[in-house]
């Protein structure tokens, strides 16, 4: 597995700031999966695509009755709530279950094999159901961080030398992305890093070959004891079985909806864990391709990274893009106009806050 | 409450390159919609075989789990294919799980694919640009063509097509069918044209289109069914042409 957070929660847990953590992008509409909650895009509704399930016997199309304006076609977080508010509070999902129907089964199919292929094709593999036909099964999933390493303006962090790019630095998503937007902030970053890179390595004073090696001897040995240390590892906790309840109970109080006792309860959790994964049990000694001391050494740094993103959310005591808590269900700029910055201490993220640079676009409320 | 079925999973394991291959089976609890990875996974969370003897979890590669990265190509109930989209409900409730045959083996599932990339760079499968400045709009394509060069384009170098192919074996250098069909979507793309007869000498010699024996068995396992025999038969007849000076630009 490539993606897991881990990179940028070991750079944090090395003295990187992290910037905004409690952001998270839940997109209104995956294919629910074990393994992996598949995206069906956008693309759907933009082609008409409709959001439905039975009420009283009929179908009911609850974007277009409760958005008469943008039906569909409302933002991803409104969308997720929406199916969330279905779902949970009014106990409205498909067979009682966490699904609501996205329907594109009145589209012309040639226009759907055509415009969505892809995503027909997808939705056809893995549910062995023809989406031309039926509508498809969907529910909210995390998609995007809109947090990530904490850079100035051309991508350098508070280390100097490391530089972030795309989806893991946090610029220019604040609380919401749009949609199609990160491979605009890709290119955008990665023009800028690069620069600020090739201007960073120019402008110092010393090279590689003047430092000499002692640095690198040192944080070499720091992670072979490290890595020698997990392979000793022979407790009773199974990472991959930690690895789900994380997963788990992020999802369950950390996503679309947030209520402050819950964020308090999951922190609780999250530092039990921590503490648990001193007690795993690597099973494998083997020093040749042993993924599972990698994915172990990678846990622990996942965990400090599900702190960051819960007890920011914990602080912020508003609603702002795809962060939601019923009981502050307003934008709070006179408080919350802010970027939370987390930096690492062995006993948690302590937070700090920065104004956000408003001076070319002053916000106004969001309506639908 | 019903009985719980039971997926039998046999898996071909090996260490590392040096030692021998063996088998071992294990069983995962069924539910709806599970897939081969999800099986793997189930045995990560309890590594025990099927008789409860404590083992190591499996190695295997995995990253989309939608076919479209080609790191999950393995050979399932004989057949090589993705495991992400290998659903139990579709392949049956006893199946073996062995690597691909045509890569080296660096431990369980996990191939060493590096020949794909190799002859990708190859046939220089890319069009050049120089530098990051404007270079205006690009040429237009028509409907019909943009249609046909998606498909080619839909090639996720899993491999699927040389696992089956009987010209790639340790006695050739053949670069198999995704190679060429890489040539066939570049050549065929007005900015891509401009380097097409560099691609073509590429695929001219030791390894190159020769080397095909007209099998025809990649398109059939080709998972995206990009038609690949097609896309060899093209780039067969731009060779030709080029050979003679008769390639049209």
């Amino acid at each position: 597995m490539i993606c897991t957070g881990a990179a940028a929660a070991t750079l944090y847990m090395q003295g990187v700031s992290y910037a905004n953590g409690e952001f998270v992008q839940i997109h209104p509409t995956a294919i629910a999966g074990e393994d992996k909650n598949r995206l069906i895009s956008e693309a759907v509704r933009g082609e008409g695509g409709r959001l439905w399930t039975h009420k009283d016997g009929k179908r009911w199309y609850f974007l277009e009755e409760w958005y008469p304006k943008y039906k569909n076609l409302v933002p991803r977080d409104i969308a997720s709530r929406a199916i969330f508010k279905v779902v949970r509070e009014l106990k409205l999902g498909v067979d009682g279950q966490d699904i609501v129907y996205l329907d594109i089964s009145h589209v012309d199919p040639k226009i759907l094999k055509e415009r969505l292929g892809g995503i027909i094709e997808i939705y056809e593999k893995f549910m062995n159901e023809d989406p031309s036909k039926v509508p498809m099964r969907v529910f909210p999933s995390v998609h995007y961080t809109m947090g990530g390493i904490y850079i100035d303006a051309n991508h350098m962090s508070n280390v100097p030398g490391i530089l972030a790019a795309g989806e893991c630095d946090y610029q220019y998503h604040g609380a919401n992305r749009l949609g199609a937007n990160s491979l605009l902030s890709c290119l955008q970053g990665g023009q800028g890093a690069a620069a600020r890179a090739a201007e960073y390595a120019q402008g110092l004073e010393k090279g590689v070959e003047e430092i000499g090696s002692k640095w690198f001897d040192q944080q070499t040995k720091k992670e072979q004891d490290r890595l020698d240390e997990i392979l000793r590892m022979q407790g009773k906790e199974n990472p991959y079985q930690l690895w789900e309840e994380m997963g788990r109970v992020m999802t369950d109080h950390v996503t679309v909806v947030r209520h402050n006792k819950n964020l308090e309860k999951t922190d609780q959790v999250l530092q039990e864990m921590i503490q648990r994964w001193k007690r795993v049990n690597v099973v494998d000694v083997s020093k040749w391709s042993n993924q599972t001391v990698v994915f172990t050494r990678q846990l622990q740094s996942m965990l400090q990274l599900a702190r960051v993103i819960t007890l920011g959310a914990l602080a912020r005591n508003e609603s702002r893009g795809a962060h939601y808590k019923p009981d502050f269900p307003d934008r709070d700029d006179a408080h919350w106009l802010k970027t939370t910055v987390a930096k690492y201490t062995p006993n948690g993220p302590q937070l700090s806050y920065e104004p956000v640079d408003i001076s070319l676009l002053k916000p106004r409320e969001r309506k639908y | 409450m019903p009985e719980q079925k039971i997926v039998k999973v046999k898996i071909k394991r090996q260490e590392n390159p040096q030692t021998k291959p063996y088998w071992e089976e294990y069983h995962v609890p069924y539910r709806p919609y599970l897939n081969a990875i999800l099986c793997l996974r189930e045995i990560q969370k309890n590594p025990r075989t099927f008789d409860g003897r404590p083992t190591t979890p499996i190695a295997w590669e995995m990253s989309c789990l939608e076919e479209v990265c080609g790191i999950c190509t393995m050979v399932i109930n004989g057949k090589v294919r993705q495991a992400c989209s290998a659903l139990i409900d579709k392949i049956g409730f006893e199946i073996t799980v062995e690597p691909m045959t045509k890569f080296p083996v660096i431990r369980d599932l996990i191939v060493d694919r590096s020949f794909l990339f190799e002859t990708l760079k190859r046939v220089k499968a890319w069009v050049p640009i120089d530098g990051t400045h404007a270079l205006g709009p690009g040429p237009r394509v028509s409907d019909e063509e943009q249609q046909k060069n998606y498909l080619l384009s839909t090639c996720f170098t899993c491999g699927c097509c040389l696992e089956v192919c009987p010209q790639v074996n340790d006695r050739s250098d053949f670069v198999g069918a995704m190679s060429i069909n890489q040539v066939a979507l570049f050549n065929g793309q007005p900015s891509g044209k401009a380097t097409a007869k560099e691609r073509l000498k590429a695929l001219m010699g030791e390894g190159g289109i020769e080397d095909c024996g007209n099998a025809q068995n990649c398109v059939k396992a080709c998972p995206k069914t990009i038609p690949l025999v097609s896309s060899i038969a093209e780039v067969n007849a731009q060779i030709t042409q080029n050979i003679f000076g008769l390639l049209k630009q």
